[in-house]
């Protein structure tokens, strides 16, 4: 897995606006309204999104990341950068440096 | 299939309805290209609906017109017509004229039916087939049986469920209480059988809202139930098409001389490839009807209710690994 957790300094990451997510049993699915496109999240991807939404500040959410994930510090990191950054490059988030 | 509405106007206000009630007619050449699109396209049934259809002022006009072209018409209609509609559809014959009544206050018993719903069933009987749009999980529908079984009508009775519109503000029938809504059917239909009355299920309906125990008195529609959220067409009165009235809001499209109905639905179903992974339940992925192409998620449109959104922001902080070890 690449290493993100250099990639994202100053970085702050906001849902597109015609992005909406609907929750599934395996996962959240989102929906981009403006290009037209889905995307599946699973776990712990999902987490991430959905830890995101709810307003979790980053270093709560890698701290629980390592939890659902089972996964230590620098893990977690790479796991939520890597998300963030992926999110961002497919236009499912907007990021601002 | 395609639905022709020829105006929003109606004289009762459902709170589920789609149509904004005003003062909008189809005028007489778009009436005529979309039987020419009908035409084109291979289908021999008019479906005419509203607003109610029958205030039409050329209501008459358009069915003379259509029977004319040799179409049959299925018309829509909540059975509050006026008196001149009511002896136009007297006099055509049974044959070609097929009209679903959707009796919009649901009566808790075939004696609190409204007159002039009794009148109506009294002199179209056979051409008329009773039904409910189900927008609550309080129903009742004995009535329709007796309404089949007292006046003599067609041996059906249609039944539609209450979808939201995409962008919201109807009232609708939530996905949970479709199991609440399929014990009743299920109940209703085992009654029905006997009388030789089937259901004509409109779309919508999906299997895990019915007791697997009632699959076989449903009969074999129950095969098809959860495949039926597919572009019906609606035609709006400007000629406008949208893919059902719920989807209206997300696309529209001209009825272009070249198009035939399968050309439209395509167009359509293309436009809605992103929105169909949704589905009504969590639970749909998992689910084995799915599994096994009986089901392909329910109504579109109350799946998309399911989709939220909020504005949030995530700050990752320039010096996230050191501040993470201090953290923990
Ligand atoms: S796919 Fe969803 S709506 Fe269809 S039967 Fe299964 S759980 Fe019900
Ligand atoms: S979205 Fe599908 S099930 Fe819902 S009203 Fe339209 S065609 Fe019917």
């Amino acid at each position: 897995m690449l290493n993100h957790s250099r990639q994202n300094r100053n970085a702050s990451y906001s849902c597109h606006p015609k992005v909406r997510w609907v929750v599934e049993i395996d996962g959240v699915l989102l929906i981009h309204h403006e290009l037209e496109k889905k995307k599946k999240l699973g776990y712990p991807e999902a987490a991430v999104w959905d830890l995101a939404t709810q307003g979790f500040a980053y270093a709560r959410m890698v701290d629980l990341i390592t939890r659902i994930a089972s996964v230590g510090f620098r893990e977690a990191e790479n796991i939520v950068n890597g998300c963030l950054e992926s999110l961002a490059e497919q236009g499912f988030l907007q990021k601002t440096e | 299939m395609a639905n022709i509405s020829i105006t929003t106007k109606c004289n009762k206000k459902c709170r589920y309805c789609f149509a904004s009630n005003s003062d909008n007619f189809m005028e007489g050449q778009t009436f005529e290209q979309t039987l020419d699109f009908l035409e084109r396209s291979g289908i021999k049934e008019v479906r005419i609906l509203g607003g109610e259809p029958t205030l039409h002022p050329g209501f008459s006009v358009f069915v003379r017109a259509a029977l004319n072209r040799g179409f049959g018409i299925l018309l829509f209609s909540n059975g509050y017509m006026p008196e001149s509609a009511l002896c136009f559809l007297e006099e055509l014959p049974a044959e070609k004229v097929k009209i679903l009544v959707n009796v919009v206050t649901n009566p808790e018993s075939f004696d609190g039916l409204d007159k002039r719903l009794v009148s109506l069933f009294q002199r179209l009987n056979t051409k008329t087939i009773p039904g409910l749009n189900i927008d609550t999980p309080s129903i009742q529908l004995d009535f329709l049986l007796d309404i089949v079984l007292g006046f003599n009508t067609m041996r059906k009775v249609r039944l539609g469920l209450a979808h939201p519109k995409a962008e919201g503000g109807n009232h609708f029938l939530h996905p949970r209480y479709y199991p609440a809504v399929g014990r009743k059917i299920a109940e209703f239909s085992s009654k029905a059988r006997p009388y030789g009355v089937g259901i004509l299920f409109d779309c919508g309906f999906v299997p895990c809202m019915f007791p697997e125990s009632s699959f076989s008195s449903i009969g074999p529609e129950m095969a098809e139930l959860g495949k039926r959220c597919n572009p019906i067409l609606d035609i709006l009165p400007d000629g406008q098409v949208a893919s059902c009235f719920p989807l209206a809001s997300l696309q529209q499209e001209m009825l272009r001389e070249d198009l035939t109905d399968t050309e439209l639905r395509n167009v359509f179903s293309k436009k809605q490839e992103t929105f169909r992974s949704m589905m009504l339940y969590k639970k749909c992925s998992n689910c084995t009807y799915r599994q096994h192409g009986h089901c392909t998620g329910g109504c579109l449109s109350a799946s998309m209710q399911r989709q939220r959104f909020s504005k949030f922001t995530l700050t990752v902080p320039d010096c996230q690994g050191t501040l993470l070890s201090h953290f923990f």
